[in-house]
């Protein structure tokens, strides 16, 4: 049984890379919140012109609050090797992305882990992909 | 039900200071063996595009065909910093000197809080318009024939079909997003005259605007196999003092087996739910924040 993870609040380095997309994020969510969210997939859509992950996750408190995290385009995220059935429900994933300015339970996804340690970029990244072979 | 057990779901927020998504700079590394700053870029090509003599379709024009990368994104076609889902990135405008779009004093002001106040076109998947089509996200293909050339864009599915024959623009009434375009060579340059927009799209993610006055020379140009010089000559009294011109680059994607793929943008846009949750509104132009433009 796995315990209840404390998590340290503490200087840590935020996973950056370029984030590029068809809309600008700045009205919506907010560059002073980062956040890491860890919990179990409860959904995941697979739809443009953004993908949404929506997790459940346990605040310290106990209570269970489902967030939703924009991720890149579909076509993003497979050209990175992401495909839709990497998203099964109940997946524990630790994704890092920015809070909505709103204060709703939303946030621009910048990264995902999966438990068996693999990382992808999960934000709208127009610009690599984009990059002559 | 259990108590938390298994538990691990942990919402660490980070008090952390402004972090900035990225110090990379959208466009790297070289196109045709020229720096990929656009002024710098354009004045490197100039002289290799006079000298260039580039592959021919059968019916003896410069060959555009295949599958193209943007070197230059539309974050903000204005030089600017690190930002969150932005990457800084230098001015595609070359002829004025401060290298800003040259707006009238109440078009500026009214470009200051554009972002803030409206959805941008692009984030509501409406097509991009001219110049942005080609500066808009994801691959672009060309496939000319004779008479035509289609240039292709992944996202949305935008596309824009030019007669490279000429010919008059469709009557003034005729208000379209992507524009009218009419194409023709000069020598080795596709020259493209675009009227009839109808002042909805923007150049970018922030909020740079046009009016329904809008008129686009666009001029692409071989500068080796790999790299299209890309040019648009910007007039719109109604919005700037003064024309102006915006440089770009595409660069050949020759990844075997590439190919476009579907990219049907409205999958109940969620982005645009979020950005009125933030308070922002449709964008319906211009119309009576400048004085009639649209």
């Amino acid at each position: 049984m796995k315990r209840l993870t404390t998590v340290v609040a503490g200087i840590a380095l935020l996973w950056a890379a370029p984030v590029v997309a068809h809309h600008s994020f700045s009205a919506e969510f907010d560059a002073t919140k980062p956040i890491t969210l860890k919990g179990k997939l409860t959904k995941m859509e697979w739809v443009n012109p953004h993908g949404w992950l929506y997790i459940d996750v346990t605040q310290p408190d106990g209570k269970v609050v489902n967030w939703a995290i924009e991720a890149g385009s579909p076509n993003a995220l497979l050209r990175r090797g992401l495909r839709q059935n990497d998203f099964p429900v109940g997946s524990e994933l630790i994704i890092d992305g920015y809070r909505s300015k709103n204060g709703a339970s939303t946030a621009n996804g910048t990264s995902v882990k999966f438990a068996d340690g693999r990382n992808f970029f999960l934000g709208a990244n127009d610009a690599a992909e984009g990059t002559p072979k | 039900m259990p108590r938390v057990r298994a538990l691990t779901a942990t919402v660490l927020l980070l008090a952390a200071s402004v972090v900035c998504a990225s110090a990379q700079a959208p466009a790297t590394g070289t196109a045709a063996g020229c720096p990929l700053e656009p002024m710098k870029f354009h004045a490197c090509a100039l002289p290799k595009m006079k000298a260039f003599s580039p592959p021919r379709t059968p019916d003896g024009r410069p060959d555009l065909n295949g599958y193209w990368e943007r070197a230059f994104t539309s974050q903000d076609i204005e030089e600017h910093g690190d930002g969150l889902g932005v990457q800084a990135g230098p001015s595609l405008v070359i002829d004025t000197p401060d290298r800003k779009i040259p707006y009238h004093p109440a078009a500026l002001e009214l470009k200051k809080t554009m972002a803030a106040q409206f959805i941008s076109p692009l984030a509501a998947c409406y097509p991009p318009g001219v110049p942005r089509h080609g500066l808009a996200p994801a691959s672009h293909q060309i496939l000319q024939t004779p008479g035509y050339i289609v240039h292709l864009l992944e996202f949305s599915h935008a596309y824009r079909i030019i007669p490279t024959a000429g010919g008059p623009h469709v009557p003034s009434s005729v208000r379209l997003w992507q524009g009218d375009a009419r194409g023709r060579w000069d020598g080795n340059t596709l020259v493209v005259d675009v009227t009839n927009s109808n002042g909805l799209t923007w150049y970018d993610n922030a909020g740079n605007f046009h009016s329904d006055a809008l008129h686009v020379v666009e001029r692409f140009t071989l500068v080796d196999a790999d790299t299209i010089h890309y040019e648009a000559r910007i007039e719109d009294p109604k919005v700037y003092t003064r024309p102006w011109t915006l440089v770009s680059a595409f660069r050949r994607n020759k990844e075997p087996g590439y190919e476009l793929l579907e990219q049907a943008c409205y999958e109940g846009n969620r982005a645009v739910e979020g950005a009125e949750g933030a308070g922002l509104k449709p964008y319906e132009g211009v119309t009576g924040m400048l004085g009639g433009a649209r």
